[in-house]
């Protein structure tokens, strides 16, 4: 098939015809459909950056060692830093298809409102680091030794009723403690297999939290993509403008996915959740609005 | 004006600062609990404070180089108008009447500043004006913001026992440095005057969402940071001490953002006006009153640097430099502690001055045009 023919399947035709243009709504839907489309003909850019994360996740669990139970503990960690550092690579390079042979004058030019550009470009990063974050969790499962079908806490009562009688001898020192036979300390918190709902409801939560962190960074990151790339340096300048910005939903996202997969006792997780959501109405707004004056001329 | 503003400013600068620091080392009580340590607030609140009023400047500004002047007085006003209406009705939705008062006198003072700073702004007449005083004041704020969060350091290791914590005020001040050194990084990394001015003013806009988290971090979760005092809280004499030490660096503020603008400004119109070659007949105009009020500054920086020096023989006259004690609940000694947060500030202001100082003066003497 060739380009022309490709192009002529795009719905532009139809709304070129009209006076007014194409609303918002197409032109964020032709757009979106537009990179869809340049990305899935060469696919180069989706696969190179799996590989990507793929790397960088192996290369943590080297840094951390064989220990399991810190791995356990770092997962979340890991897995948003490797979206992160893809996502600073897929950022840059959804903004250098479009300086190259001038495609965003010419899509300004079209004429495509800025703000319909921005929601356009914004929600096809998202999907790209969902995509990609998707992809990721089998292996973070596999190297990190986590699972959202991790065995449930029996219920507190029990708990107490196994620990209630004192021990015959007295503890010495509080680090005694730990070297009480393992029996004993398994006995303390008596576990049970995760039944299929609630499997189903920890997936459901992770894919919340993901969804909800890949928008996060999306927003910021596409202003400054689009800044940066004009800008010299920058490979350098769009890590630097967006890592101290995404800080906080970072660290709300992380925390969120390791409640999910560690556990969440004291139901901390939707705070968490509602901090990233603040985040992303807050950068999703500014972003709608300062958009049109990073990309005029 | 220009004439009081480059030879009284730094005069009176420099004896406030002196002032003040005699105020807060000697004259004011030593606190309950934390002895002499607590002195270093006199130092590192109003560092803190006039790094969170430059990057509000920083912010205006960067709004008004965004808008014309009579759409952001007219956007500012709505927008203060809209606050205090909003701290009215929530006065009447909100059932405890302790949080109702308190929400409504909130917007009441934050609809005022609003409104207030969008009028201020909306009177800076050119856009180069605007961008000048936006990188002006980024720079300023964060040289008093680095200083203020190593105070903080500083005083947090004999009272906390730790140089630093992830508490939220903590965390969002680091957010600050980091996100505004991104915002000069910016500045320097694009070449086309127009470009830089918006792009920056847009980064700017992003990164200032940080500014009222860092002030109100304390009140929003349960910090390690203790939340703002009032007044009515602290003895009178502590009260004083710190607001004249605010005032004290209040004038260095204003002392560095006129100077570090005069550098901004003069790039920027050279870069506007005269694209190609600079030439000399674009700069003399400023000359003489310019050159006088650096050298004033000059000697008033000396000034500083010899306190500076004298503060260890101080320190070692009161025979009680010694590390604080923590755990014991009241923190003996601790002027080690004192003596750096306050080397730390003048170092700071002496170094800031000197740099603006050879900066400036390359500029005139046409050393250092940029391209």
């Amino acid at each position: 098939m060739n380009s022309a023919e490709e192009v002529k399947a795009l719905p532009v035709e139809k709304d070129v015809a009209a006076t007014r243009g194409p609303s918002m709504i197409s032109t964020i839907w032709i757009l979106f459909m537009k990179d869809l489309t340049l990305e899935w003909r060469t696919r180069a850019r989706m696969s190179a950056l799996i590989f990507f994360a793929l790397a960088t996740l192996l290369m943590f669990s080297f840094a951390v060692g064989p220990d399991t139970k810190l791995m356990q503990k770092a997962a979340g960690g890991f897995l948003w830093l490797g979206i992160l550092l893809a996502s600073t690579l897929s950022l840059g390079e959804s903004f250098r298809v479009e300086s190259e042979n001038g495609a965003l004058d010419g899509i300004r030019l079209a004429p495509a409102d800025a703000r319909a550009v921005f929601l356009a470009k914004a929600g096809g990063n998202t999907l790209m680091l969902l995509l990609l974050s998707v992809v990721l969790l089998p292996p973070m499962f596999a190297l990190y030794d986590v699972s959202i079908a991790r065995p449930v806490q029996l219920a507190v009562e029990k708990k107490v009723e196994v620990t209630a009688p004192a021990p015959e001898v007295p503890l010495v020192h509080p680090g005694d403690a730990f070297d009480a036979p393992k029996e004993a300390r398994f006995k303390a918190n008596p576990t049970r297999n995760a039944t299929a709902g609630e499997v189903f409801a920890n997936l459901g939560n992770l894919l919340l939290v993901l969804l909800m962190g890949c928008l996060a960074i999306s927003a910021p990151g596409t202003i400054y993509a689009a800044i940066a790339n004009n800008a010299r340096a920058r490979d350098v300048l769009l890590p630097v403008l967006l890592f101290p910005l995404l800080v906080p939903a970072l660290l709300s996202a992380v925390k969120s996915t390791n409640l999910v997969l560690q556990g969440d006792p004291m139901n901390q997780l939707p705070s968490w959740l509602s901090l990233l959501a603040a985040f992303n109405l807050i950068y999703w707004v500014l972003g709608f609005l300062l958009f049109p004056r990073v990309i005029e001329d | 004006m220009r004439k009081i503003v480059d030879t009284a400013l730094p005069l009176v600068a420099v004896v406030m600062l002196l002032v003040a620091t005699y105020l807060g080392l000697f004259w004011a009580p030593a606190e309950r609990d934390m002895g002499n340590v607590q002195r270093i607030m006199y130092a590192h609140v109003p560092s803190v404070w006039m790094a969170l009023l430059a990057m509000v400047a920083n912010f205006v500004c960067s709004v008004r180089r965004l808008m014309d002047q009579r759409s952001m007085l007219i956007a500012g006003i709505g927008l203060g108008v809209a606050t205090v209406i909003a701290g009215v009705i929530s006065k009447f939705a909100i059932a405890d009447p302790v949080n109702a008062g308190k929400a409504l006198s909130y917007c009441i003072v934050f609809g005022i500043l609003i409104a207030l700073s969008a009028f201020i702004g909306s009177r800076i007449k050119t856009e180069n004006a605007a961008d000048a005083m936006a990188e002006a004041s980024a720079e300023v704020g964060l040289a008093f913001g680095i200083n203020g969060v190593l105070l903080g350091s500083i005083w947090a290791r004999p009272t906390w026992g730790v140089w630093w914590d992830w508490d939220p005020r903590l965390t969002s001040a680091a957010i600050l440095i980091v996100a505004y050194s991104g915002y000069l990084a910016l500045r320097k990394f694009v070449d086309d005057t127009d470009k830089r001015a918006v792009w920056s003013a847009v980064v700017a806009i992003i990164s200032f969402v940080d500014v009222p988290i860092i002030y109100f971090s304390v009140r929003w979760w349960r910090s390690l940071h203790q939340i703002q005092s009032t007044p009515q809280t602290v003895d009178p004499a502590m009260a004083f001490v710190l607001r004249f030490s605010a005032f004290a660096f209040l004038a260095w503020l204003v002392l560095f953002l006129i100077h570090r603008y005069r550098i901004a400004r003069t790039t920027i119109d050279l870069e506007t006006t005269v694209p190609d070659a600079a030439p000399a007949a674009a700069v003399p105009a400023a000359k003489p009153v310019d050159a006088r009020g650096l050298w004033i500054l000059q000697g008033v920086t000396t000034i500083a640097w010899l306190a500076l020096l004298f503060m260890g023989p101080v320190a070692r006259m009161m025979g009680t430099e010694t590390a604080g004690e923590v755990g014991s609940g009241r923190i003996t000694g601790g002027w080690g502690y004192v003596i750096a947060a306050y080397a730390s500030t003048f170092l700071m202001f002496v170094l800031y001055s000197d740099s603006l100082f050879f900066r400036r003066r390359a500029q005139l003497h046409h050393k250092a045009i940029p391209s």
